[in-house]
């Protein structure tokens, strides 16, 4: 016999096999779940909390320059006469 | 030499030529029920496209069966195939029926599947027990889960390019048009290819026959 005839014959035998049963509906929407559409996004949530999270760094940014030394070079030594002579 | 492009199966997506669904070409080839559950789900609609699985499942199911042997695995490819349609959706213009689309997805998917696990080329030879299986043929046959069993374990020797067209060809029953769209190779290089895999088989298997 022929190696494509014994192909042949295991083939249509094999045909008859039935797969198994799932229901893997689920597991697919768990899937899927994270690539729906932008629709499932709140946006306006999501921009709002950025532009706060933004608005609050840079608040915080300033007020730590405007007391920094940089801001007033001389106000440590002041700080530091003012010690020594009340 | 004619070689089979591997970024042909490789590709996930599918073409997205062709009219759009609810077309009359789509009407044709779709049942009708189905057409409002692939265009609702194009949008989006997990539900609908719920549909769609429960629909498409049992015969996604027998398609990957042929893949592997293994339950666990077959339940993860299944899901894997529609995991992947979902995301390739909107690619979908109605160019072929949804299920010959689903079952281009579903080739790729197990078409990949086999080449993480198998990486080699060579020809892994069939042991005795098979060889006997084999020998007796016609004579004794054996049920279909064994018969599918002995196929599955007889092709997996082969390389997954050879291993694929053979399965199409021989387990499927596909046209070598029906191949050829399956692999989105040509269908020259589907006859091509198939004739390098038969040689290979006759060379497994008569090799240790003799």
């Amino acid at each position: 016999m022929t190696a494509e005839r014994l192909l042949q014959n295991l083939a249509s035998r094999a045909r008859q096999d039935q797969p198994p049963r799932v229901d893997v509906r689920a597991a697919v929407r768990r899937g899927i779940l994270t690539e729906l559409p932008g629709s499932m996004v709140d946006w306006p949530l999501v921009t709002g909390a950025l532009a706060s999270l933004v608005a609050a760094g840079i608040i915080l940014a300033v007020s730590t320059w405007s007391f920094s030394d940089l801001q007033y070079p001389g106000l440590e030594l002041v700080q530091t006469y003012e010690t020594v002579l009340p | 030499m004619l070689n089979v492009p591997e970024s042909a199966l490789e590709q996930a997506e599918v073409p997205a030529a062709g009219p759009e669904p609810g077309s009359e070409e789509t009407r044709q080839s779709t049942a009708p029920a189905l057409q409002d559950s692939i265009a609702a789900a194009r949008l989006g609609d997990a539900a609908a496209f719920d549909r769609l699985v429960e629909h498409f499942q049992q015969g996604i199911s027998a398609r990957m069966w042929r893949f592997t042997r293994d339950h666990h695995q077959h339940e993860e490819l299944v899901q894997e195939v529609f995991i992947a349609a979902f995301r390739s959706l909107e690619g979908f213009r109605g160019e072929a029926p949804f299920e010959h689309w689903l079952n281009r997805i579903a080739t790729r998917t197990g078409y990949r599947f086999w080449r993480k696990r198998d990486r080699s080329a060579t020809l892994v030879p069939l042991n005795p027990e098979e060889c006997a299986r084999l020998q007796s043929g016609e004579d004794q046959p054996e049920s279909a889960r064994q018969a599918a069993d002995l196929l599955h374990s007889v092709l997996a020797r082969l390389p997954p390019r050879d291993r694929l067209v053979l399965t199409l060809i021989y387990w499927e029953e596909s046209s070598i048009a029906e191949a050829a769209e399956q692999t989105g190779w040509s269908q020259t290089m589907v006859k091509v290819q198939a004739h390098r895999a038969r040689k290979k088989l006759k060379k497994l298997i008569e090799g240790k026959l003799k």
